[in-house]
């Protein structure tokens, strides 16, 4: 809501300055977000009155005017069609400085043009420049305009919270204030409406479905003379936000925001039959909105109708068929009260937020459409003449009551931490135009005034409270409760430790959009009754690019692959643990966590004496390993598969105590040209579940060993085709009580091993817990475990 | 004979000193004091003098004997320095060059902050809670009072899902789940991503990060929540921060109040990260209001209790001076490895 400070100050006395008001209403709930300053973008221009007028006789339209400025009198040439003898309009004398340029005497033909004659446009005050700007007949010739009140401004822009309704106009800012300040509301002029001939039967009003539009309010006006507002309603119009139209549809607009209450004025003559009817769109029926757009109009949807048609879409738009036009000369003025859900539904169906619909959804004043409607009138009939019918039509069903809230200082105190006295109570909320009811002193009654629909129970006042005696006057301190340290759960714990690893192995952490690109799944090459496929789609997507839900990790850590290629940032070593929503055929999408990890280069950056290391797929498996085995997993076992997104033969499951991890390999060369990625890249996907399942308690300490070590090597030579896992199973099935650890030092094929065959070479370690081995005992353990392994997988020793 | 152990002596001397190497010390050695050496060959003969030479002779061999061992391990020393300045003088470094890449991965701003900020709590005793991303309207606006058709849902921007579900526009129903399962008095924060259908720009994310934290207990009162959140505000931004409760409007709490602190550049005289505020807005927060309360069976005549809730993109940004939210969803290394 943008807020005149002007405007404000007809209703309230303020002594602060436009920005320690701001200050003071951001501190009381209604936050505002900027205060601009309205300067004038001109000097040098005064008041001034036209004298007389000169037709020029050689320029056609043009005229020599000679204006009064106070105590000079000046010569103007000028070709507004709307001079006339006595209007006040605005005069730049010579020097002056406007927002199109320097304003110097002009000699023309035979005589001097001093001053320039202005129009809004050329102020830079508005868009009209049809001709010179006619000031209010009030202001003094010679006055300079930059001090005419309404020039200079400060328009406060507040955001106004859901709950407040009463805030979208300047008189609810205006009370804010006041009850803030200790200061009176002020009331505006007092109504002078001059009232002709009866309403009669020439209008009428007919509400079907009071819950629906519980009042509705109507006034005709005869007689009007359609035509352009003066220059301040159209000024406050502009500085409100809100685009000059016509007189009358002007002042129903300043009443908008003076008032806050949204009102409609109907061209009377286009109503069939001069009635409206308050009723629910029928099916099929369908309006041309002011804006001109046709819009198909939702059964249900609340609409004015005359006796053939919708002519207006109840508290949202108007029709362009009743519109206010030049040619209007009677005005049915509407001031009603619909129901919030209802235009809310309509809105929304419609897809239309409007000035009134977004104070009707919030929930008017239904005490105020009398005095509002009146305000119009005056005010109608004040810029564009006519006479008000006498008579004021007002269909509701029931009076307003105020609805009565207890509220018991005890619990306020026990809400707000600091003690809370029934005086304290009464004192403030009365400044909000609450009446103290009757009542004891523990539970006070206050009677709602009916511009607040969000005081309903006693919280709400208890907000009140703190609001008006200042939220820095609550104390801090720390409560009082039963100490407690609660432990971590695994959601925090486990990931924590898989970056502690991760990190430390030189990956970084990266998070990704949730959303999926329907293109990343092509780009995956993925088949179509991939389960990645199976995405949720988001109804009301920001964008196409967002529109599924991830079903996997693997495209955002692509996508941030490239991004930093393409910014030559390499290597990319990443990781991510997030959730992804996968469903099984068409159920709905279900939730997990995965961890995933991308290498695309080595770990340690190569530097000016360690070339670049090669990466490989057991850079990554040995990532994965180290991971597995500090998180607890048990060993992994990793086996060969075929996956579309990875190299064929360089893809694996991962296992872990028999339970499925995922999946590692070499991104495919197809998957990596998608991406436009030349190097080879590196990934994992893994469940988090393992992970959390495998948190548990402190490690067991196990005794240190004291006995020394002793090491044999062993190359066992192997046919080429037999993989290293059968070799490994055989090394555990057959393993000596005594060997401590082994691990595979070298894997050799050429000229030392016949062709067809390999040498996978190990380091064995064998110690025992109780004592100092002996060669002997060495020798011979070593020897059975050799035996053991030529038996098994026919192996040979070099 | 004298004479000639003099002699010997001298010349043993002079050939100390020029001897270059450990070598050549020891083939001097074997010369002069080895077992079949001139020296000891000398030592020997005195058993050949007449007895009355004898004592002089043999005490003036052994002393001249004594000085040259002397003398051959002050020789020794000197080549062991020579031999060890020559090898470190070899094994000099430029050690003006760089040292070598190491390296350790960075955790993302988003989880650092998010991981300061539960110590934080946790450290008061709050529990963390999590809950689903993908959230049904019920727990993301029902219970939460947001009621269909009310003002407050056009506050947040909701993304929804083909099965009438959304993503949750907030934190906020992990604490209606926590409630459901948990009676009073409780202590808990949860937190995780949240989703609202707005288009990227250097503010807004269609993803962002929260963490929300509630208290119920029988008296907790506003002051309570000034004070934790003033304890947290300065754990995490310094202890010069002041806080600011300011009146706001949440559907879920009532009394409501949106926090600022005094800016983390200027202290409050004014800048630009602040325009020239002085505050900067870090969270809400407020008192559970009594629907809530009755929503998920507490009876609110009996408890009462606070909660707030935080952007982390907001603390981070603030933290570190970061100006595009984008910026933490890029993963542009550059970026990431500045924290």
């Amino acid at each position: 809501m943008k807020v005149s400070y002007n405007w404000l100050r007809e209703f309230v006395e303020i002594e602060l300055d436009p920005e320690a008001l701001a200050e003071r209403l951001t501190l009381s709930g209604a936050e505002v977000e900027r205060v601009e300053k309205v300067t004038p973008a001109f000097s040098g221009v005064v008041v001034a009155r036209v004298a007389a007028i000169d037709p020029d006789p050689k320029k056609p339209g043009w005229s020599w005017c000679r204006v009064e400025a106070g105590d000079r009198e000046l010569t103007a040439l000028c070709a507004a069609p709307n001079l006339a003898v006595g209007l006040l309009t605005a005069a730049a004398l010579p020097g002056a400085v406007l927002p199109g340029g320097r304003v110097e005497a002009k000699k023309m033909g035979e005589r001097i043009s001093e001053a320039v004659l202005c129009s809004e446009q050329e102020l830079g005050l508005g868009d009209d420049e049809g001709g010179v700007i006619e000031l209010p007949p009030s202001l003094a010739p010679g006055q300079p305009l930059a001090e005419v009140p309404g020039i200079v401004d400060s328009v406060l822009e507040i955001d106004v919270t859901p709950n407040r309704p009463d805030l979208l106009s300047i008189r609810g800012v205006a009370r804010d204030i006041a009850a803030l300040t200790g200061r009176a509301l002020l009331a505006p002029g007092k109504i002078i409406l001059p009232e002709g001939p009866e309403i009669g039967e020439e209008a009428g009003v007919t509400v079907e479905d009071y819950s629906l539009c519980p009042r509705y309010c109507a006034r005709l006006i005869r007689g009007v003379r359609v035509g352009p507002s003066p220059f301040p309603i159209r000024r406050r119009l502009r500085l409100g936000g809100i685009k000059p139209v016509n007189n009358v549809v002007d002042a129903t607009n300043y009443l908008l925001l003076e008032l806050g209450h949204p009102l409609h004025a109907f061209d009377h003559a286009a109503l069939k039959g001069g009635e409206v009817i308050v009723r629910a769109a029928r099916e099929g029926e369908s309006i041309v909105t002011i804006d001109g757009s046709e819009r198909v109009l939702p059964a249900e949807t609340l609409v004015i109708a005359d006796r053939e048609k919708p002519v207006a879409v109840a508290g949202v738009m108007g029709g362009l068929y009743s519109e206010i036009g030049e040619g209007t000369a009677n005005v049915l003025l509407e001031s009603a009260v619909f129901n919030p859900v209802s235009i809310r539904r309509t809105g929304r169906a419609l897809g239309m937020s409007t000035e009134a619909s977004r104070r009707f959804e919030r929930g008017a004043d239904p005490e105020i459409p009398p005095f509002a409607l009146d305000r119009a009138a005056a005010l109608i009939v004040e810029l564009a003449g006519g006479r008000a019918a006498r008579g004021v039509i007002d269909r509701k069903q029931e009076d307003f009551s105020p609805p009565a809230v207890i509220i018991r200082p005890e619990q306020a105190g026990r809400l707000l931490g600091y003690p809370v006295s029934p005086d304290l109570v009464k004192k403030t909320l009365s400044r909000l135009g609450l009446d103290h009811l009757e009542g004891d002193q523990d539970r006070l009654r206050f009677s709602i005034p009916p511009w607040r629909p969000d005081l309903t129970r006693e919280v709400d006042l208890v907000e009140e409270l703190a609001r008006l005696t200042g939220f820095d006057r609550i104390p801090a301190h720390l409560p009082t409760a039963e100490m407690s340290s609660p432990p971590d759960p695994p959601e925090r714990m486990v990931p924590e430790a898989v970056r502690e690893v991760l990190l430390g192995l030189g990956l970084d952490e990266v998070i990704t959009y949730s959303f999926l690109d329907p293109k990343s799944l092509d780009r995956l090459g993925l088949e179509p009754d991939n389960p990645l496929r199976r995405a949720g789609r988001i109804t009301n997507p920001v964008n196409k690019e967002q529109c599924l839900l991830r079903t996997t990790l693997i495209p955002g850590l692509l996508e941030v692959l490239s991004g930093n290629y393409n910014r030559k940032v390499m290597p990319v070593n990443i990781f991510e643990w997030g959730a992804v929503f996968g469903r099984e055929n068409s159920s709905p999408p279900r939730e997990r966590m995965l961890l995933s990890l991308l290498i695309s280069g080595p770990a340690v950056r190569p530097d000016w004496r360690r070339p670049e290391p090669e990466t490989d797929f057991f850079t990554l498996k040995g990532i994965l390993e180290l991971l597995g085995g500090r998180l607890r997993l048990g060993p992994l076992v990793f086996s060969p598969r075929e996956d579309l997104i990875f190299q064929s033969g360089q893809c694996a499951r991962i296992e872990a105590d028999g339970v499925l991890l995922g999946v590692a390999g070499k991104v495919s060369a197809r998957v990596l040209e998608a991406y436009s990625i030349s190097a080879p890249v590196f990934l994992a996907e893994l469940e988090a579940g393992p992970f959390l399942a495998a948190a548990g308690g402190a490690l067991p300490f196990r005794k240190l060993d004291q006995y020394p070590a002793v090491r044999r090597d062993m190359a066992l030579v192997v046919d080429e085709s037999l993989p290293y896992r059968t070799v490994g199973e055989a090394l555990e099935r057959h393993r000596p009580e005594l060997l401590e650890d082994y691990e595979l030092f070298d894997l050799y094929r050429g000229s030392q091993v016949s062709e067809g065959k390999k040498s996978f070479a190990f380091r064995l370690n064998y110690r025992s817990r109780y004592d100092t081995l002996c060669e002997a005992t060495v020798n011979k353990v070593h020897q059975e475990f050799q035996d053991a392994l030529i038996s098994e997988l026919g192996c040979s020793f070099r | 004979m004298e004479e000639e152990l003099q002699l010997l002596t001298r010349e043993a001397r002079s050939a100390l000193e020029s001897v270059a190497d450990g070598e050549g010390l020891e083939s001097l050695r074997v010369s002069y004091l080895g077992r079949k050496g001139r020296i000891t060959a000398l030592i020997r003969s005195v058993g050949a003098l007449p007895a009355e030479d004898r004592p002089r002779m043999g005490q003036a061999a052994n002393r001249l004997k004594k000085e040259l061992e002397l003398e051959f391990e002050k020789a020794e020393g000197r080549l062991r320095e020579a031999a060890e300045r020559r090898k470190t003088s070899r094994e000099a470094v430029d050690v003006t060059l760089p040292g070598l890449a190491l390296s350790r991965g960075r955790r993302h701003p988003i989880t650092a902050t998010l991981e300061e900020v539960i110590d934080i709590f946790s450290g008061l005793g709050f529990a963390l809670e999590s809950g689903p991303e993908i959230e049904t309207e019920y727990y993301n606006f029902d219970a939460l009072n947001m009621p269909a058709d009310h003002p407050a849902r056009d506050m947040q921007d909701t993304l929804y899902l083909e099965d009438g579900r959304v993503l949750r526009t907030h934190t906020s129903p992990v604490q209606i789940r926590t409630m459901e399962k948990t009676e009073p008095p409780l202590r808990m924060i949860c937190a995780g991503k949240a989703f609202r259908a707005d288009t990227a720009d250097a503010s807004h994310s269609p993803m962002f990060h929260q963490l929300e934290g509630l208290m119920v207990d029988r008296v907790v009162s506003l002051a309570d929540l000034k004070g934790v959140l003033t304890v947290f505000a300065r754990r995490l931004f310094g202890e010069e921060t002041r806080l600011r409760f300011r009146p706001s409007f949440f559907p879920f709490t009532e009394p409501s109040a949106e926090v600022d602190i005094s800016c983390v550049v200027c202290s409050g005289t004014g800048c630009s990260l602040c325009s020239r505020r002085g505050w900067l807005e870090i969270l809400g927060a407020g008192m559970v209001d009594p629907e809530v309360f009755r929503a998920v069976g507490y009876d609110p005549e009996e408890w009462t209790g606070f909660a707030f809730g935080m952007g982390i993109e907001r603390i981070a940004m603030l933290k570190h001076g970061i100006d595009d939210i984008r910026l933490f969803y890029d993963n542009d290394l550059r970026f990431l490895h500045q924290f």
